[in-house]
């Protein structure tokens, strides 16, 4: 009830006829939470990326970041507990097209080319737990993958998002971003 | 020079409508959510005369995969294959676990085994990922073949809680064929 309460809050506050939609988006840094998921479970990550649209081109590009890097704390019955840090940061270059680049709602599709690095570090002082759990791996790769944006221009500067990219590491793993956040938007004075 | 050019493009046009896939999932890939990977030890089960023991994999497929948590259960289980095996396994430390998978003979090249457990939702999870290496050219793919190939292993694992549960979970080439 409080989302809907706080979504219908923002449609209010927008004054629909004060958006020059014409006026297409430049560039728009934005920020907001993503969620990795893989066939074994989902994580939180940090999202900050930024796009750019070239003047007079449907044709965009987008430089995203994820980012998680937390100590996720566990217990194991009889045994005890510990931590054990996990890091996952996901770069990837997006190429593709901006569907509506002069409405309100806006829908890019395009690929791109992903970074990914994890790694995972057991921190306990619990010789058990050092004996039964791997102290820890460093993994990175490099993917292409497909990515699709859904943005609405809530005011002239700002807009919300929501974005997916996804790709296959292996079979059974397939990997996917969903992401969803605010941008500000700096507006082009193209024709 | 316009030949060379020509002949450099064609190369390359020719050299990318062939490559080699891969679908082992590199150790330490991203498990998402609340797993960690257990120290596993690969286990040789022994009999009296102190020779690792000796049998088919492929002769108990597929229902070979099996896991043991007690020292009864074990004997019952290795004495059946050979009378004369012995059991050193301290069952108050470790688990065992064995698995067979099957695949194309010949397009196999490594294995990859990993046991991963998740204090929140109780549970343990054996993967194992067959290793392929394959050329495709044009959608012909030269892992198709009408043999096929069968591994097994027995691995040790840390003892788990009590009321957790252990799944396998098997990826290979030709598992459901």
């Amino acid at each position: 009830m409080k989302k809907i309460l706080f979504i219908s809050s923002i449609l209010c506050c927008t004054n629909i006829s004060s958006i020059n939609i014409h006026l297409p988006i430049a560039f728009q840094p934005y920020i907001g939470i993503s969620r990795m998921f893989t066939s074994l479970g989902g994580t939180n990550l940090l999202q900050t990326g930024l796009y750019y649209n070239p003047k007079n081109t449907i044709l965009f590009i987008q430089v995203e970041n994820n980012l998680h890097h937390l100590n996720h704390k566990y217990d194991w019955p009889g045994v005890g507990p510990y931590k054990y840090q996990r890091h996952i940061n996901n770069t990837v270059i997006n190429f593709g097209v901006n569907l509506f680049k002069r409405k309100r709602f806006s829908a890019l599709i395009g690929i791109g080319y992903n970074y990914t690095e994890t790694s995972g570090k057991l921190i306990s002082n619990n010789e058990t737990i050092k004996r039964n759990i791997s102290k820890g791996y460093f993994n990175s790769f490099h993917k292409a993958s497909i990515c699709a944006t859904v943005s609405y221009r809530i005011k002239n500067f700002v807009s919300v998002y929501a974005n997916y990219h996804g790709f296959e590491v292996a079979d059974g793993y397939r990997t996917t971003f969903i992401g969803l956040g605010l941008g500000y938007n700096f507006l082009s004075e193209e024709l | 020079m316009k030949y060379t050019i020509t002949y450099i493009v064609t190369c390359i046009i020719l050299s990318s409508c062939c490559w080699e896939s891969n679908s082992i999932v590199p150790k330490g890939y991203p498990f998402g959510g609340e797993w960690q990977e257990l120290e596993i030890v690969e286990y040789y089960p022994k009999i009296k005369t102190g020779i690792t023991f000796f049998h088919n994999p492929a002769y108990h497929y597929p229902i070979f995969n099996k896991t043991i948590r007690d020292s009864n259960a074990c004997n019952k289980f290795f004495k059946a294959l050979d009378s004369n095996y012995i059991n050193p396994i301290d069952f108050a430390k470790y688990d065992l676990t064995s698995f067979s998978v099957k695949t194309h003979s010949n397009s196999v090249v490594d294995f990859q085994s990993r046991v991963l457990i998740n204090h929140k939702k109780e549970k343990c999870i054996l993967e194992v990922r067959a290793l392929t290496k394959s050329c495709h050219l044009f959608g012909v793919s030269t892992t198709a073949s009408n043999e096929f190939a069968y591994y097994a292993k027995y691995l040790l694992f840390p003892k788990l809680p009590q009321g957790y549960k252990f799944e396998a979970k098997i990826y290979a080439p030709a598992e459901n064929t």
